[in-house]
């Protein structure tokens, strides 16, 4: 295990080097390998090509990396506090709730009276969320995977009836439509310098967050007794987790709509390899999970290019298999 | 030992709704004193060691750690005085042993702070006094019931609190595990802690524990040493059962002889 | 409890930080995004972009490209070629293009991509009021001149469309004759059904699609001496029909958008079979028409082929069976 673990950080550092790398050089216009190198090296290039790279490809490259990281860390830190492998902000129904927050953000114009309405409510929708699922599995007794499933399930529906609701409100005003449209697929396509501003610090405070109550959250896996037993203050910390994966959430609702499955895959590898104790899980599914979704979009762009695939139908072409994989052995392993 | 400790309750009353679940109880461990907690079914013997831990909120009472009040205690600081070690639980993830262990010097480290040399010799001395070093690489989900059960009595080890509150420890275990527990539990108490036990085998709480304590409907209904508690009017009182208890070999030894069907 | 104070301070903050992070609010909000006008006049001229920005065109644009069909056909009309640098994949699609075979094939087509935008190096982009919101935002942010046209609901719109476009290219006196044009072709329609009764007619376009106040089918009908039985629903803009409305609305002609070069009478088979056809006026009249989705989908200067085929069509003398 030490040896694996000292190996995994050079190597997801590299992958994730690798892939920025191939994020800038490749898109649909014709920009060369060795432009990219070019530019990196400081020296002259077109200015087209100044603007593709540094205007387009680098802020979404980085938007993908930070919503990949961010997602990780919060499925994996929400696997801890149900206790539960299937956990992920996209299957208890958080980032729709947080979707719902973002639509009603723009349906009701708030968006235009100060830009933060835009993730505030889409942070705060996706803390009502989470406490609704933790709320209902929780009363149920002891955290049942097919509770937190089927109040996920509830919630998420709730929440997507209610954007439908809006969307089919706005259908007449074109564009509101196609914005909450683009909002409900989930996607990079458009992404920019600013979404990157507007997502980071939000992303930030709910990561450090999670990450300063990784020992905590080692200790909710062997349950509420022993992690009171041991000093944790149980609910003030599920609280706290519960806040920080919704900023999390929130936030990257905000910006590129509903994008499922990352923090279902990703927190699951790293364990596989690496173990469940969140000191290593936190650290490894950020990198990873960045890696990861910026793989994702990488191929979202250049699958059918010039088209361009939906980001979440390449995390979801991933995501599922591993989700019922998961869920199979869930079932097995209370038989 | 970091401090010697000694449990005390004094008039102890907790509530779920409307219901009185343990009313006005009056307990105390000493140190160096292992105590047992038994009593049928439902009688409050989970909830009371709960409400010790601070599981489960206290209407009225008090509870005394080394002479100092647990309430005017933040959880942290708590579980440096006293740690609770529950029934099983299933842990959903694959944590290795030393892990769970390690776990026990959440009370003595800051939230960033990682684990410093004394954290190390403590952990380590926990793996080896409940005979789980060989384990340290293991995940908790592959070990037996009886090898899970030492891991998280060294979490307690490690740990350093001078009271234990344990809860059935032996109760998914065969006889063998059952009997190395207790003896691992007697030795821990000779080294100078409080431990309060529930357990179910009478057999085992005359044997091994310095005093009984019975509660039955949510208060005590009887304590003291064995062979003055565990009597034949008790058992048919509170456990419902017709039973012979000989004094053998210095203990008591009870035989049921067969369930009561209505109250005597 | 501090803790908890301070955890809920931090999140504020970096809500707070967020908000101010976005300088671009269209990019979040398309609807913050408006129609350019351009200065009559010389270069350097003022253009108010689609942020609402002042930008200055220093000098007659050289590198037009195009993000939409009906910005197609208004630079074709009103620059030469060798200033544009890309049209749409669209400009050729006949079923949907009157400049379809006519744009020379030298120009550069694009489906319209951000990067390939800015890789033509363009010194003027046109887009229209539907064009994906998040590029033009983006081309703003990169610097690119952004011209955006307007909402291309009446013959007005399209006249200042064309002001604007002739503007910004340093073609104002073509516009202006375009303009003229148009006007004189409108009053020709107007003399030509002074008097006549008004049909009650209906534009459906794919089957369902129709158009009501705010759409330049609507006022073409209404300048072709027609009555839009869609806007007797209180709905503006272009809106599905449902089939029932449909049949109470009971019009006397139906106009069906299709895919073909020109107009004409419609058989039994262009008909959508979802619709009840023979519980319409517009039926037992054999008064329904087939008009080309090009002339009656144009909202460039070519919406007066709609206008000028609805006129002959309200008006035609019944037929017999077709």
């Amino acid at each position: 295990m030490p040896l694996r673990r000292w190996l995994s950080w050079p190597l997801l550092l590299l992958l994730g080097a690798a892939l920025l790398l191939a994020a800038l050089a490749l898109g649909s216009s014709s920009v060369s390998w060795r432009q990219v190198l070019d530019l990196l090296l400081g020296r002259e290039v077109p200015s087209w090509v100044r603007t593709i790279l540094i205007e387009v490809r680098l802020p979404r490259a980085l938007l993908a990396f930070l919503l990949g990281a961010g997602l990780s860390s919060a499925g994996a830190a929400l696997q801890g506090v149900f206790r539960n492998p299937l956990a992920d902000p996209g299957i208890l129904g958080v980032s729709a709730c947080g979707a719902l927050g973002a639509v009603l953000a723009i349906f009701t114009g708030l968006v235009g009276w100060s830009t933060a309405a835009l993730p505030l409510l889409a942070c705060a929708f996706a803390f009502a969320g989470t406490m609704v699922v933790y709320g209902l599995s929780a009363r149920a007794g002891a955290m049942d995977s097919g509770d937190v499933m089927l109040a996920g399930v509830g919630v998420g529906s709730l929440a997507g009836a209610a954007t439908a609701l809006l969307l089919s409100l706005s259908l007449a005003n074109y564009a509101i439509g196609a914005q909450i449209l683009q909002w409900l697929m989930g996607g990079l396509d458009g992404r920019g310098w600013p979404h990157l501003r507007l997502a980071l610090p939000v992303m930030m405070v709910g990561w450090l967050l999670i990450l300063a109550h990784r020992r905590d959250l080692d200790a909710l896996l062997l349950g509420d007794a022993q992690a009171i037993a041991i000093g944790v203050d149980v609910r003030a910390v599920r609280g706290r987790i519960i806040l920080a994966t919704s900023l999390i959430t929130g936030a990257s609702v905000a910006v590129a709509g509903v994008v499922g499955f990352v923090g279902l895959v990703v927190p699951h590898l790293v364990r596989m390899v690496l173990g469940p104790s969140h000191r290593i899980l936190l650290p490894a599914s950020t990198l990873l999970g960045g890696a990861f979704l910026l793989g994702a979009d990488l191929l979202a762009r250049r699958v059918i290019a010039p088209q361009e695939l939906q980001l979440g139908v390449i995390t979801a072409a991933v995501g599922a298999p591993i989700f019922v994989h998961l869920l199979v052995k869930a079932r097995r392993g209370s038989a | 030992m970091s401090a010697r400790g000694g449990l005390e309750a004094k008039g102890l009353e907790v509530r779920r709704g409307e219901r009185t679940i343990l009313a006005r109880l009056d307990l105390g461990v000493a140190p160096g004193e292992l105590v047992a907690l038994l009593g049928p079914n439902g009688a409050g013997k989970s909830s009371l060691l709960g409400a010790l831990a601070g599981l489960l909120p206290i209407a009225r009472g008090e509870i005394l750690v080394a002479g100092r009040s647990l309430s005017q205690l933040g959880v942290r600081e708590r579980a440096r005085w006293l740690t609770l070690v529950p029934q099983e639980t299933q842990i959903p993830f694959e944590l290795p042993v030393e892990e769970v262990v390690a776990l026990g010097r959440t009370p003595h480290l800051g939230r960033f702070a990682p684990l410093g040399a004394a954290d190390r010799q403590a952990i380590h001395r926990a793996l080896v006094a409940l005979d789980v070093l060989h384990l340290a690489g293991r995940s908790i989900c592959r070990i037996s019931g009886g090898e899970r059960q030492r891991v998280h009595l060294a979490r307690a080890h490690a740990q350093d609190a001078p009271v234990w509150l344990l809860d059935e420890p032996t109760s998914s275990l065969d006889l063998e595990h059952q009997l190395r527990v207790m003896n691992v539990l007697r030795r821990m108490t000779s080294e100078g802690r409080s431990m309060l036990v529930a357990l179910h085998d009478l057999n085992m709480a005359a044997r091994f524990a310095d005093r009984l304590v019975v509660v039955a409907a949510g208060r005590i209904v009887a304590q003291g040493a064995p062979r003055e508690v565990l009597r034949e009017g008790l058992l048919a009182e509170v456990f419902r059962v017709k039973a012979r208890c000989e004094l053998r070999e210095g203990t008591v030894e009870v035989s049921p002889i067969e369930a009561l069907d209505q109250p005597p | 409890m501090r803790t908890e104070a301070g955890i809920a301070v931090a999140s504020l903050v970096a809500l707070a930080l967020a908000g101010r992070a976005a300088p671009s609010p269209a990019l979040l909000d398309p609807r913050r995004l408006t129609a350019s006008t351009v200065e009559e006049g010389d270069f350097p001229k003022r253009m108010v972009d689609p942020g609402g920005r002042e930008v200055v065109l220093r000098a007659r644009p050289g590198r037009v490209v195009s993000r939409a069909l009906v910005a197609d056909e208004l630079l074709l009309e009103l620059a030469p070629p060798e200033r544009l640098a890309a049209l749409t994949y669209l400009v050729d699609d006949a079923t949907m293009s009157l400049a379809a075979g006519k744009a020379p094939p030298s120009i550069r087509r694009t489906g319209g991509g951000l990067e390939e935008l800015l890789s033509l190096e363009p010194d003027l982009v046109v887009v229209a009021e539907f064009s994906e919101g998040s590029t033009t935002a983006q081309l703003l942010s990169a610097g690119v001149p952004v011209l955006r046209l307007g909402n291309a609901g009446s013959f007005e719109a399209v006249f200042d469309d064309l002001r604007n476009v002739g503007a910004a290219l340093g073609a104002s006196v073509e516009a202006r004759r375009t303009i003229e044009q148009m006007q004189g072709r409108i009053e020709q329609v107007q003399r030509q059904v002074a008097g006549r009764p008004r049909p009650r007619a209906l534009y459906l376009s794919g089957g369902q699609y129709t158009a009501g106040p705010g759409t330049l089918t609507h006022q073409s009908l209404t300048l072709a001496g027609g009555h839009n039985a869609a806007a007797e629903l209180g709905l503006s803009g272009a809106f599905p029909l449902p089939v029932e409305q449909l049949v109470a609305l009971a019009p006397e002609v139906v106009l069906l958008a299709s895919p073909e070069p020109s107009a004409r009478l419609a058989r039994p088979s262009d008909l959508p079979p979802n619709i009840p056809w023979a519980e319409l006026p517009a039926a037992r009249h054999h008064r329904i028409y087939l008009v080309p989705a090009a002339w009656s989908g144009a909202i460039s200067h070519h919406a007066i082929r709609a206008l000028e085929a609805f006129a002959a069509l309200l008006h035609a003398p019944p037929q017999g069976p077709p």
